[in-house]
């Protein structure tokens, strides 16, 4: 799908290449023979002239030590000649190195500690970790993707992929020299919510997020009778095939027999959806004494996809 | 329920469980799809499981569909630290003799001969 808010340069000058210079061509031929030969070459340097170009910018397939998800989600995203096709295409393969990010800060940035029982140097010696482990290698792959993509990228957006693109050097320095202060460069929000808002404005539209929704309202929640319940993550973002798809249930039950009883269904509809879908069905259940947690939940996720 | 732990954090409960004072020995429990360790105490305390849960929120469902080896006097790990577990769980881990909760209240029940009777003091 393509992104109408995205304007190529290329485009404009086919379009004057097309609409202007054949026509001014037939008038020249018309009222001088005499300048055809002129007309002629003027048209094929300034054809040749495209052909360079488009030539010059073409993509080269890149190598970026992507990830098993990375890699396979990188697939749907390529032209023929292995290059990224589009805007969106780059925000898709930029999301879930993203997401990881993310998920590395909530579970082990000191912040993320800060409302939990756990120790500050279980936070510390893991932050410490993960800085170089999870976000300085994803880091290093955003950046080659920037800066191998730039053309890609719209006008109006260049100047957030510049932030990252700071952030991003500022955050290998300190990685280099702990007592570098990289707070003039903190990651830049913006970047992130713009390719978050990209990728779920494309996943409204992909057909799996429908044919998901069916097998479970029609299949398998009914098995559970459940009160409430919401797709969250990864799946409402596109295509995503190697992720799990996340799904959140209230169900009705009150006793641990109940509860095991859904346990025990719930594990088979997981083994169904896999085989259906070819990926994992990850549920987070709240039963019927948990009310009160479930809906905290879900104030707290900010984009849900309801079932029921 | 599962095995969706990030190394780092299998490798740091090792590291903490060999800081303690009371850990005398422990020790991976072979278990499919579930991370488990058989943790030996010093001073007399009897031997505990703790099972690592990759949840993000432990609930109910969590709680009656844990590995069939964890008993009374097993301490049940929210191994992430963003992870969370309501009081519903706790509660009712707590009635059947079980420690529920981060890494900072297990290393606080490991003083204790019934670690589901440890409580996390206020700040």
């Amino acid at each position: 799908m393509e992104n109408p808010e995205i304007a190529y340069g290329d485009k404009w000058f086919q379009r004057i290449l097309t609409y202007a210079g054949l026509p001014a061509g037939i008038l020249f031929l018309i009222f001088n023979l005499n300048y055809l030969a002129l007309i002629c070459f003027l048209w094929l340097v300034s054809a040749g002239g495209y052909v360079f170009i488009k030539w010059s910018r073409r993509q080269v397939p890149i190598d970026l030590n992507l990830t098993q998800e990375q890699a396979e989600h990188g697939k749907e995203t390529r032209s023929a000649d292995g290059g990224i096709k589009d805007f969106v295409a780059l925000a898709r393969i930029l999301w879930p190195i993203l997401n990881e990010n993310k998920r590395a800060f909530r579970d082990f940035s000191p912040r993320s500690g800060a409302n939990s029982a756990a120790p500050i140097d279980w936070d510390l010696g893991l932050w410490e970790r993960a800085k170089k482990e999870i976000l300085g290698e994803n880091n290093r792959k955003i950046a080659e993707l920037i800066n191998d993509n730039y053309n890609l990228v719209p006008n109006e957006f260049r100047a957030i992929f510049d932030k990252e693109k700071s952030h991003i050097f500022a955050f290998e320095k300190h990685l280099d020299d702990p007592r570098f202060d990289y707070s003039d460069h903190q990651f830049p929000q913006d970047f992130a919510s713009l390719i978050d808002t990209t990728c779920v404005e494309i996943a409204k539209d992909a057909p799996i997020l429908e044919g998901i929704i069916g097998w479970l309202t029609k299949e398998s929640l009914a098995q559970v009778a459940a009160n409430d319940s919401f797709l969250m993550g990864s799946i409402l973002r596109g295509e995503f095939t190697d992720s799990d798809v996340d799904l959140v249930l209230l169900v009705p039950d009150t006793t641990p027999e109940e509860i095991r009883s859904t346990a025990k269904k719930l594990d088979a509809i997981k083994k169904a959806f896999e085989k259906e879908f070819d990926r994992r069905l990850h549920i987070l259940v709240f039963s019927e004494p948990e009310t009160d947690s479930f809906y905290s939940f879900r104030e707290s996720v900010d984009l849900i996809k309801q079932l029921i | 329920m599962g095995k969706d732990i990030h190394y780092s954090l299998i490798s740091f409960f090792e590291e903490r469980m060999n800081g303690h004072d009371k850990v005398e020995a422990y020790s991976r429990i072979d278990v499919a799809d579930e991370i488990l360790y058989e943790i030996d105490r010093s001073a007399g305390l009897p031997t505990l499981t703790v099972h690592l849960s990759d949840a993000y929120i432990y609930t109910l469902n969590e709680y009656y569909s844990k590995p069939d080896i964890l008993k009374k006097g097993d301490f049940i790990l929210v191994t992430k630290p963003e992870a969370s577990y309501n009081s519903v769980a706790d509660n009712v881990a707590r009635s059947e003799g079980i420690g529920l909760g981060p890494i900072g209240k297990l290393m606080g029940a490991l003083n204790k001969r019934d670690v589901s009777t440890y409580v996390v003091p206020e700040k």
